[in-house]
């Protein structure tokens, strides 16, 4: 911890982070109008009162942003937390067990992951609905769930060979204490990396596709759907784009540094190695 | 010999896991509720509509018929007719796929030009002001999102500047023509990807240039773009190339979004219209498109690697 804080880049990252969390947690306090304040100063320009000026409803495109945030991350978050559990036991599963289930799970995985993210995450959206946040999820995960697996597998395989584990076993210690006690204790600070690795892409994927209008319901706004919509304005009104645009492109800035500056701290070995970018 | 076998190898097992893939999308896309007549006919859905535009699209068999039946089209090189625009798969999809291949192919070239560029260059550079400036740079460019990206290009190049047309796919094969509709969205297609090979380029150069036959080459009175260029970008080679395919699948997935922003006809969009319409046949066709290139670009990196590097046997 103290040598993150040391860390220049973790620590603007970190600050980056905060500020957009809070912003979007406080949505309602500190936005200056409400989502449903419709005016008749359509696609006015940035000014005193519009910071980011006006949408094509009057509405005020601060507030807008900022009452967007909480579900864009919140969705981006969820995501994590799901893919993530789910694509860490696999990969634990996996390297663990070993044989079939591992080969089996593997060549599942590996198919997946050689395929563009995106095109996945179309295709769950295809079968399971485009519009619903769970579709989403589900549609964002079956992207990463591989991705979370296979590192995990990687990580896992190493400990569970090492003499320790071996010994361990010779003693007669069970499978699961094994596994708790020996294994997982090695496979924090991996599952810490891989979090902060792939929480940009989340994000960026996320955005794509609520560009793309799926996900949410059409009433909710998104970061990537203001975007969409201020897109066929953008001509008359190109701050409908660049001030979302860059509310996006900096929170996704920020997460990257602060997972570089984790993964720097935690493991120098594979410094500049994995960025968020390789999954979209 | 060995060469041959190898190519004939994995083609084989290419074509495998086309098969597999197309087959997974098949009943993974029909297995699930949710009829596309449903969706199609929305608000003016009878019962004989229904039944009617059921039996027209084939629906009505049970799944494995409609498997052997599309198995059989397959072989015919038929993917069926779309649900909604009623022309043929192979059609549609042949009509934009050039637009696609010349985005992919300029996007590439792009990514790859200047990501190994600037990563060589702060390779060098290593720890100097340059660096830092080159992997900041590197760190915007692959955290702003595809489609701001390009609407950032086309507000600045299209109308502030009105260098280039603001949207649409070329129309005649003439350079004029490719550089005015091909250089935007190649830029919004490959600017980010860029920034990821730079920071691999850089960080796997880094690694070599601190090598002991570098030290060598320096010795001998080199001149750094020797070095650079001839002796550390040839032991870099073999990640990049690994690298730069991943990439390129990657990019695959950025089509849709750089295709949508740019009103560009393409792979990506038409595939997005499909799953949007629920257009079974569409989406199909285009999942083996997409499945035919990532096989095509992961075996053409394979056959590479013991091109650039003699020391690796194929088997």
């Amino acid at each position: 911890m103290k040598r993150l804080l040391k860390s220049k880049m973790a620590v603007s990252g970190g600050v980056v982070v905060v500020l957009v969390l809070i912003a979007s947690l406080l949505a309602p306090w500190v936005a200056p109008y409400s989502v449903k304040d419709f005016t008749n100063d359509l696609l006015a320009p940035p000014s005193v009162t519009h910071l980011f000026g006006t949408d094509s409803f009057g509405r005020d495109a601060l507030s807008l942003v900022l009452h967007s945030g909480l579900e864009t991350l919140g969705i981006s978050l969820l995501t994590l937390v799901i893919s993530g559990l789910i694509g860490i036991v696999c990969g634990i599963v996996s390297g663990y067990v070993g044989g079939w289930t591992d080969k089996t799970l593997s060549m599942a995985m590996q198919g997946i992951m050689s395929f563009p993210s995106m095109m996945v995450a179309l295709l769950v959206m295809g079968i399971f609905g485009t519009i619903g946040r769970a579709s989403l999820i589900g549609a964002i995960s079956v992207t990463l769930i591989p991705r979370f697996s296979m590192i995990m597998r990687g990580a896992t395989i190493p400990a569970r060979d090492a003499e320790y584990v071996t010994a361990a076993q010779a003693l007669g210690v069970s499978r699961w204490r094994v596994l708790w006690r020996h294994i997982v204790p090695n496979l924090v600070t991996p599952m810490v990396v891989v979090c902060s690795t792939y929480l940009p892409s989340i994000i960026l994927l996320e955005a794509s596709l609520s560009f793309l209008g799926f996900g949410a319901p059409p009433d909710a706004p998104t970061w990537g759907r203001i975007v969409s919509e201020g897109g066929k304005y953008f001509r008359i009104a190109p701050w409908l784009v660049m001030f979302p645009g860059t509310v996006i492109a900096v929170t996704v800035i920020g997460f990257n540094l602060l997972g570089e500056g984790i993964r720097d701290v935690v493991d120098p070995r594979i410094r500049g190695k994995l960025t968020a970018k390789s999954v979209r | 010999m060995a060469l041959l076998k190898y190519i004939f190898s994995r083609t084989v097992r290419g074509i495998v896991s086309i098969f597999v893939i197309v087959t997974i999308a098949f009943f993974a896309i029909r297995l699930v509720p949710g009829d596309p007549v449903d969706v199609w006919l929305g608000d003016y859905a009878t019962p004989e509509l229904v039944a009617q535009t059921t039996q027209a699209w084939g629906l009505d068999k049970p799944l494995v018929v409609q498997y052997f039946v599309f198995l059989r089209q397959l072989a015919k090189g038929d993917l069926g007719t779309s649900l909604r625009a009623n022309a043929s798969v192979t059609y549609l999809i042949g009509e934009v796929f050039p637009y696609t291949v010349r985005l992919m192919i300029a996007g590439a070239v792009l990514s790859v030009f200047f990501g190994v560029l600037i990563g060589a260059y702060a390779a060098v550079r290593h720890n100097s002001f340059g660096d830092m400036a080159s992997m900041t740079a590197c760190m915007i460019f692959l955290s702003i999102p595809g489609f701001v990206l390009g609407y950032l290009l086309i507000y600045l190049f299209a109308v502030t500047w009105r260098i280039f047309p603001v949207i649409g796919g070329e129309k005649a094969l003439s350079i004029a023509a490719l550089w005015k509709h091909l250089t935007l969205p190649a830029l919004s297609l490959g600017l980010g990807y860029a920034g990821t090979i730079a920071r691999m380029t850089r960080s796997t150069m880094v690694e070599v240039l601190n090598s002991d036959y570098i030290r060598t080459a320096r010795s001998k009175g080199l001149r750094q773009s020797t070095i650079v260029f001839k002796h550390a970008m040839r032991n870099t080679l073999t990640s990049l190339v690994s690298m730069i395919g991943v990439q390129v699948i990657v990019m695959l997935g950025g089509l849709v979004v750089t295709e949508t922003v740019f009103s560009r006809p393409g792979l990506g969009r038409l595939y997005f219209t499909a799953v949007s319409a629920r257009d079974y046949p569409l989406m199909q066709g285009s999942i083996l498109v997409i499945a035919v290139c990532v096989v095509v670009v992961t075996f053409l990196v394979d056959i590479s690697y013991g091109i650039i590097d003699p020391r690796i046997q194929y088997t």
